[in-house]
């Protein structure tokens, strides 16, 4: 018998006639599917409780799996950057030593108390960071493209279904760092969701705050401050998830039910928890002086709790100004003209049929194509005969510096030794980095930039520089010419003169 | 117009062109505020871009992104730029699939493009894609014989080695993918993230909005175009 049955049952028996209205019904099943909304939620905790290897042993297998995804979550959600949820700082690099640490931390107490599980053996940091790389794994999901899917029974439908969440998002910035940042089902996890409505919950908080700090009873007004920032930290994840939503036209957004009313209220709600929150600070703020001892310290924790929410609200209120008219423009582009139409799959639309119908002549024709929309515009040369010609007859260029370091003879043999020590892979890329400027004059401090953003050694950036140097002293090496230019330029990680390189493949740096 | 103004937009464009200044210059990034915030200088910067065959697809506070938008610019990119060994036929046909295999397979979810959450490929999984459509292709009777594509992927497909370095000769499918993902990595399109299977590599902004803000669009009706004249031979005939 389902759920649906049972209860069903059960409401007849309770009712001692046997029959069910349909309005009952309706009941039922709102029940049973907020039932099926709440098994949701906790199964977004399961991947928490997973994180260590099945198969570790010694200390790994004792770690507490609990605090560790808490902690996790901590690091990721204290990264955003204006508490913004689509912004975060933290590189993927950062939160794995951040968990290293938290599991060294771990394991440090676990042998101070139970130094029988490793049979007296010190734990390492290696070790630590070993495991924290495979936590980072398993919660960033990475061979599921961040997403994880578990099987939930919908009592209302008395059937299985698949439930798809994420935790965490990997995304790269424009300079090229992947950062983490957290999904909205993760920072509703980690601040505790509450199925009251944010708004209400909010002034709530605050009137009771307000009464806490009257009575003097700071020690429950420093209780509902956290949770008043949590609420806050919610209302802002909400309100932000609203303008993306505006901006991208989601599908299934219904315009005037959804998006309209949400904007009439947070245009309201957002100045009123404002000046509350204000209120409460100022009040705060001018008894604070009267206060003395426990009192006064918790008082200020408060205040300071108080003084981040005003913060966050009174940037909220600056953006929710601009989104009745961000919302009209978005109305009058997606939703009158419709002008967002799916993209066409690259796979089916575009590989699959020139894999399949395309002749030689066609694959040629196609191909400037495919370059001009894949890849990045190439800038070509302007042959200008007078300007060449000036640039070969003129005189070599005076370098009036007080002091030019790199002039002084006794560098050339500095510049040689430096060469050498760069490894043999250093020199590999460094080469390949040259033949692939394809014979083409360019600027050196684009060559190593190009390079650091591919491998990041500083061994190729180095190289890079040396080579242009000594090609610059020598007048050509190998291949390659230099001309100094009067600008300097600084890249991760080298700094000083920028030259204009060509080099020609026919005769190899490294076989000088 | 006021030719101040027409001269900032035509150093915005040339900024733009550079994709290694991005973020890297403060006047290049006033420029870009300018052309996000002050209609006239975005009308003035779209219309030079517009007038060089090229199309401003994304404003952002460190610069633009530049995508061309007419094969017949002079800033359309060949497969020279790629490798400039890459001067024989075959050798240019194979490096445009495998850039075209690169994103079919980095972007092969669905809304990645309009998502800005990280994409990831290997070499190995872009290889493996390549060659099991080649090799389905092989056993299926097609009208005209084997197609190009699948013949050249089947030639290429071996996995020689050099005894010295121990990397793909440029008789590979591998050697073609690496300088294909090299090329797009010195164009800040990818990022190398590990030597796993082959070099994993993530999709960075630049690759997505410029695939989403048209490229795609501009490939398929291209691709749709030739099957058409493919199979009308005779009204691309009588047209001319």
């Amino acid at each position: 018998m389902g759920r649906k049955q049972k209860e069903k049952l059960q409401l007849s028996l309770y009712y001692n006639d046997g029959a069910v209205s349909e309005e009952e019904e309706a009941i039922i099943s709102s029940k049973l599917n907020e039932l099926s909304l709440r098994a949701e939620f906790l199964a977004i905790a399961a991947p928490l409780v997973k994180i260590i290897p099945q198969n570790e042993t010694g200390f790994a297998a004792e770690l507490d799996p609990y605090a560790l995804a808490m902690s996790f979550i901590k690091h990721v959600i204290d990264s955003l950057k204006l508490m913004d949820i689509s912004e975060s700082s933290l590189t993927v690099r950062q939160l794995e030593a951040l968990v290293a640490s938290d599991i060294f931390s771990q394991y440090e107490a676990l042998y101070r108390q139970y130094p029988g599980i490793s049979n007296g053996e010190q734990p390492s940091r290696e070790d630590a960071n070993k495991v924290a790389s495979e936590v980072v794994d398993r919660l960033l999901a990475r061979r599921t493209n961040g997403k994880f899917t578990v099987r939930i029974f919908n009592s209302s439908e008395n059937a299985f279904r698949e439930f798809e969440f994420q935790l965490f998002e990997q995304y790269y910035n424009y300079e090229g760092d992947l950062l983490v940042r957290p999904t909205t089902e993760c920072a509703n996890l980690y601040l505790n969701a509450m199925d009251q409505k944010l708004g209400d919950k909010q002034a709530a908080l605050t009137t009771l705050i307000d009464r806490q700090i009257e009575r003097g009873d700071y020690e429950s007004a420093l209780k509902s401050a956290y949770q008043h920032r949590n609420v806050t930290l919610q209302h802002q994840s909400s309100i932000l998830s609203l303008e993306r939503q505006i901006e991208r036209n989601s599908r299934g957004v219904s315009w005037l039910n959804e998006i309209e009313p949400e904007i009439d209220l947070i245009t309201k709600e957002v100045p009123e928890f404002n000046k509350q929150d204000e209120k409460i600070f100022f009040s705060l703020q001018a008894n604070l002086e009267t206060l003395a001892g426990q009192k006064r310290y918790l008082a200020h924790q408060v205040l300071e709790i108080i003084r981040e929410c005003t913060g966050i609200y009174r940037r909220l209120a600056h953006r929710v100004m601009g989104l009745p008219e961000r919302y009209r423009n978005a109305r009058i582009q997606h939703g009158i003209f419709s002008v967002v139409t799916p993209l066409p799959n690259i796979e089916t639309t575009l590989l699959a049929p020139i894999m399949k119908e395309y002749t030689s002549e066609m694959l040629t024709d196609i191909l400037p194509h495919i370059m001009a929309a894949f890849c990045s515009v190439k800038i070509p040369n302007c042959h200008d005969v007078k300007y060449m010609t000036e640039k070969l007859t003129a005189p070599k260029r005076e370098v009036t510096e007080v002091f030019d370091a790199a002039a002084l003879p006794e560098m050339d043999e500095l510049i040689i030794e430096e060469i050498r020590n760069i490894s043999a892979e250093g020199r590999h890329f460094a080469m390949s980095a040259l033949e692939r400027t394809g014979g083409w004059e360019i600027n050196l401090s684009q060559v190593i930039v190009g390079v650091e953003e591919d491998c990041d050694m500083k061994d190729v950036s180095e190289a890079l520089l040396l080579f242009a140097v000594h090609a610059w002293k020598e007048n050509g090496y190998g291949g390659l010419a230099a001309t100094r230019t009067n600008t300097l330029f600084k890249s991760r990680h080298v700094a000083g003169d920028d030259f204009m390189i060509q080099y020609s493949s026919a005769s190899k740096v490294e076989e000088q | 117009m006021n030719p101040e103004l027409v001269r900032d937009a035509s150093m915005l464009i040339t900024y733009g062109l550079q994709p290694s200044l991005y973020g890297k210059l403060r006047e290049y990034e006033a420029l870009a505020a300018r052309y996000r915030t002050n209609h006239d200088f975005r009308m003035a910067a779209n219309a030079i871009a517009d007038g060089m065959g090229l199309r401003v697809a994304e404003s952002t506070e460190h610069g633009i992104i530049l995508s061309v938008m007419d094969n017949l610019s002079p800033f359309v990119p060949d497969v020279t730029t790629v490798h400039n060994r890459c001067t024989e036929v075959e050798r240019r046909q194979l490096i445009g699939l495998c850039i075209l295999g690169i994103a079919a397979v980095a972007f092969q979810r669905p809304g990645a493009l309009n998502s800005d959450t990280a994409c990831f490929v290997t070499r190995d999984e872009v290889y493996n894609k390549l060659v099991a459509m080649a090799s389905e292709l092989e056993q299926t009777e097609l009208d005209g014989g084997v197609s190009e594509s699948a013949r050249l992927i089947a030639k290429y497909k071996t996995l020689n080695t050099s005894s010295k370095t121990h990397k793909p000769t440029q008789d590979t499918l591998h050697w073609h993918l690496d300088q294909a993902f090299g090329y797009l990595a010195q164009q800040r399109y990818v990022k190398k993230e590990s030597e796993a299977e082959g070099g994993q590599y993530g999709m960075l902004p630049r690759f997505r909005i410029q695939l989403e803000r048209g490229g795609v669009s501009y490939a398929y009706h291209a691709v749709q175009e030739a099957l058409k004249k493919k199979a009308h031979p005779s009204a691309e005939g009588s047209a001319e």
